[in-house]
């Protein structure tokens, strides 16, 4: 029997004002709460709420048959806490069935495997604690923010005792491989499931695309893809964004009835079945190791980090966001911890991205900000204003978040 | 139709070097281009100087009659509604055209300089007057100029930038230009800003050809709540009149339709290219003083209040930044009064009009270019800025906005915004290398060519 895993993806950043020079040491906030409020309950009315009650139809209908997985930031869960519980409580309903895994992510959904390694631990620590007191499991399995992954942060996910981790099917890594099956770290006991970029993609950015020779994509077509890996293959990954669903590709594209009748076109073939991460991993042994030399993600065509540390902006805001570690520890004050790992988020640095701005893609749909350059003069800027609190001993720094 | 060679008469006021503004660059950088395709280009001009450099046109000097065709300069054309006995003498046809056109189309004109006979106005008269009549009929185009043209007289603020006598110009090369027109074969005029509307309105008229007018700008972008309404009148009742409008930016395209009511489906954008020029060297020294670059007229649309503004504020966080206002024009002594009244005339520096060399070399100087234009319809200077690797900061009421993404925007009344970007920009060398590279890739991508291109599709469709 062969394999498919579903992974969504869900997270939602603190997004920061617009900061100027003139709000520094004005005790300004940072967060832009308005903002934030208002997206989060956009989204939910598109997409968590909706896709939630479409896998919870779909869940108790086939009784174990269907399964997915998640990965929720913990500024994610946070939000849902301080502005939309209800959100929380569809995916604790989820979860209740059984037939939903949940992995484990930095809290903050940061770039620290790539800067500072105890800070790394801490925040995969503070997630799994919160993911605990929410869904009360304790995750086995690990993905990294935008499935950032080295040989380096595989010691690292194995060294906190997870028995697998996601990863991008990169060309250049998989080679004449077949992102189809489980690997394995090449030194470490750690396993590795590679997405299959261009089925995940087929749903997550091509299912409206027009111009897609392939277009319409119905469960029909989809589902004879899959099948015709039968006996080649052991498992069809599928990491996306949760909000492909209602968000990226809107209702009425009809991908929530893609949704709804998928299960049923991979279940018509008696040698498929849905799996969760850690059920392919247990299920399945790996076929070879396989190396990651370099820094994989799963962002645009490079499949690389230069969305978030492409250009002299990105890389002196986070060596500099960075660099505050150890003043933000010798304060040893929550409020202050708090604040800066809120700024550690990779969406900020993903912002001041200049790449493909001016051919307004993602980038630039995604950002809070009008350009690259708003988004890093705002970060900086709240930088000269934390620091400030961080040099005097000024104890009013609660009212920052 | 696709293979025959097009002709275009092409009406223009300046042409490179002789230039006062934007247009005759641009009008060289777009003929330039159109001459790589299959068209011939008849170019009218006011005057021609002799150093023009266009081997890619035939260009026509309205008034004397002379033509430069090719490089072939100097021959001279008759223009053909004044019978041949009338144009022998050089001198007397440019005395006619200049001294007694204007005051048969304003009769309350009253120039010092030359009274003419009863004899010779009547010659005039009869002959011009036929000829407009028949041109313009039904059109009010013209009417109103008379009321307003009083040279000599005092006009409050309106048009201050005008020379008296332009109005004259106008109308003096408008007749000169139909009568020139009778000679050639065209198939279609295109008219570039409201001083050739005129003209190329009264051109159509006479030979039934399709009609396009080129908006470089609007009489509210050059002269704002002080514009003139007379030349607000000729844009209004020209464009609506034209076969086809051409609008530098779609910032542009818009006050055209909106403000003169044009319908949308006759109003194309065609952005402005950049042609190649060569940079002198930069000499930005390695001092901690930066300078921040205005250039342009000191006047409302500019925003120059705007630049100081933000200026006085910026200087709070970066006390030792130089600040150049470069221009000439209404504002300027009270900007300096506002300068002295804040104490900060030391990091200011007014050089006044620059030309030239003077141009190339405070770009070559500064650091950081602010554009915080009212209105704008294109910009082209903030392009200079990007050529001189200078990055800059405009305002999002410019059409040069819409072309260059990686730029420093900002809405031109938010000072408080203005400031905050000047300082960042100042103060992280990383978004001024980031900025300046991705734009200069934009600016490879804006050349004549692609406007070229459009034009081109835009006189198929009319011809």
């Amino acid at each position: 029997m062969s394999a498919v895993c579903f992974y969504f993806q869900v997270h939602q950043p603190f997004r920061i004002k617009r900061f100027r020079f003139s709000d520094v040491g004005k005790r300004q906030r940072y967060f832009a709460d308005d903002k934030n409020t208002l997206i989060l309950d956009k989204v939910a009315r598109k997409c968590y709420l909706k896709t939630n009650s479409v896998l919870l139809e779909l869940l108790q209908r086939y009784k174990g048959k269907f399964k997915v997985s998640f990965s929720i930031s913990g500024v994610a869960l946070e939000q849902m806490r301080l502005y939309s519980p209800v959100i929380l409580t569809s995916f604790q309903k989820l979860v209740d069935t059984g037939c939903v895994e949940i992995l484990s992510e930095t809290y903050h959904h940061s770039l620290a495997a790539l800067y500072l390694e105890d800070e790394f631990f801490e925040q995969v620590e503070a997630h799994a604690k919160e993911v605990k007191h929410y869904f009360g499991v304790r995750p086995a399995v690990f993905r990294n923010t935008e499935l950032i992954y080295n040989d380096h942060i595989g010691k690292l996910v194995h060294s906190m005792g997870f028995k697998g981790i996601l990863a991008e099917g990169a060309d250049d890594i998989l080679d004449w491989r077949s992102p189809n099956f489980v690997y394995r770290h090449p030194e470490v006991d750690l396993k590795i499931l590679t997405k299959n970029y261009k089925l995940s993609d087929d749903i997550a950015f091509r299912f409206s695309n027009r111009a897609w020779n392939e277009f319409p994509l119905n469960t029909d077509k989809f589902a004879r893809w899959v099948h015709a890996i039968s006996g080649n293959g052991d498992t069809v990954n599928l990491f996306m964004d949760y909000e492909t669903f209602g968000e990226h590709q809107w209702e009425e594209t009809g991908i929530f009835n893609f949704l709804r009748h998928l299960p049923e076109a991979i279940l018509r073939h008696p040698n498929w079945e849905f799996l969760t991460p850690s059920e392919v991993i247990d299920k399945f042994p790996a076929v070879a190791a396989l190396p990651y030399p370099r820094d994989v993600s799963w962002a645009d065509l490079e499949r690389d980090t230069s969305a978030w540390s492409g250009n002299e902006m990105q890389r002196l805001s986070l060596s500099r966001a960075y660099s505050l570690a150890h003043l933000v520890r010798r304060r040893n004050n929550t409020a202050v911890l708090k604040t800066w790992r809120r700024l550690l988020t990779s969406d900020h640095f993903y912002y001041m991205s200049t790449k493909f701005f001016a051919d307004g893609d993602v980038h630039a749909y995604f950002s809070p900000f009008k350009s690259p350059y708003e988004a890093f003069l705002s970060y900086m800027t709240i930088l000269d204003d934390f620091e400030l609190y961080l040099d005097t001993k000024n104890t009013q720094h609660s009212k920052l978040i | 139709m696709a293979d025959r060679k097009l002709k275009v008469l092409m009406l223009g006021w300046e042409f490179p070097p002789q230039i006062t503004g934007g247009l005759g660059t641009a009008c060289e950088g777009l003929t330039r281009a159109l001459a790589q395709h299959n068209l011939q280009i008849h170019f009218f001009m006011p005057r021609l100087y002799g150093n023009e450099s266009a081997p890619h046109l035939d260009l026509y000097d309205v008034t004397s009659g002379i033509t430069q065709q090719g490089s072939r300069p100097g021959v001279r054309l008759k223009a053909h509604w004044l019978s041949d006995s009338e144009v022998t003498e050089h001198e007397n046809y440019e005395k006619m055209l200049v001294y007694d056109i204007p005051s048969f189309l304003s009769p309350y004109l009253r120039p010092e300089h030359k009274t003419l006979s009863e004899a010779e106005l009547r010659t005039i008269r009869s002959k011009s007057v036929r000829d407009f009549k028949t041109l313009i009929s039904g059109e009010e185009i013209f009417s109103t100029t008379e009321e307003i043209v009083v040279p000599g007289a005092p006009s409050a603020k309106s048009g201050q930038h005008y020379g008296q006598r332009l109005f004259e110009e106008v109308h003096a090369y408008a007749i000169r230009a139909v009568a020139l027109s009778r000679g050639l074969d065209f198939d279609v005029i295109h008219a570039h800003d409201w001083m050739t509307y005129l003209a190329g309105i009264a051109i159509g008229r006479a030979s039934g050809k399709p009609v396009i007018l080129h908006v470089h700008s609007l009489e509210s972008d050059r002269s704002g709540i002080y514009k003139n309404e007379t030349i607000a009148h000729i844009e209004e009742s020209s464009l609506k009149v034209a076969t086809a409008v051409m609008a530098v930016s779609h910032y542009t395209r818009r006050r055209v339709i909106d403000d003169y009511k044009i319908p949308e489906s006759k109003v194309f954008t065609v952005h402005n290219g950049l042609s190649e020029r060569t940079c002198i060297a930069p000499t930005r020294t390695a001092d901690d003083i930066f300078r921040v670059l205005f250039l342009g007229r000191v006047t409302f649309q500019k925003g120059p209040d705007y630049f100081v503004e933000a200026a006085l504020r910026t200087l709070k966080h970066l006390p030792n930044t130089q600040f150049i206002l470069a221009g000439s024009g209404d504002m300027l002594e009270q900007l300096r009064q506002k300068i002295k009244k804040a104490g900060a005339e030391k990091n200011f520096l007014l050089p006044g009009f620059l030309r030239g060399h003077e141009v190339d070399e405070i770009f070559a100087n500064s650091d950081l270019y602010v554009m915080p234009s009212v209105s704008e319809p294109f910009g082209l200077s903030a392009l200079e800025a990007l050529y001189y690797d200078i990055p800059i900061i405009v305002s999002r009421q410019s059409g040069v906005s819409e072309v260059i993404k990686h730029a420093l925007k900002a809405d031109f009344w938010d000072v408080e915004e203005l400031a905050d970007l000047i300082v960042g920009a100042l103060k992280y060398p990383e978004l001024r290398r980031d900025l300046l590279q991705m734009a200069k890739q934009e600016v490879k991508r804006l050349d004549w060519n692609a406007s070229a291109k459009r034009v081109m599709e835009i006189y198929r469709t009319v011809t």
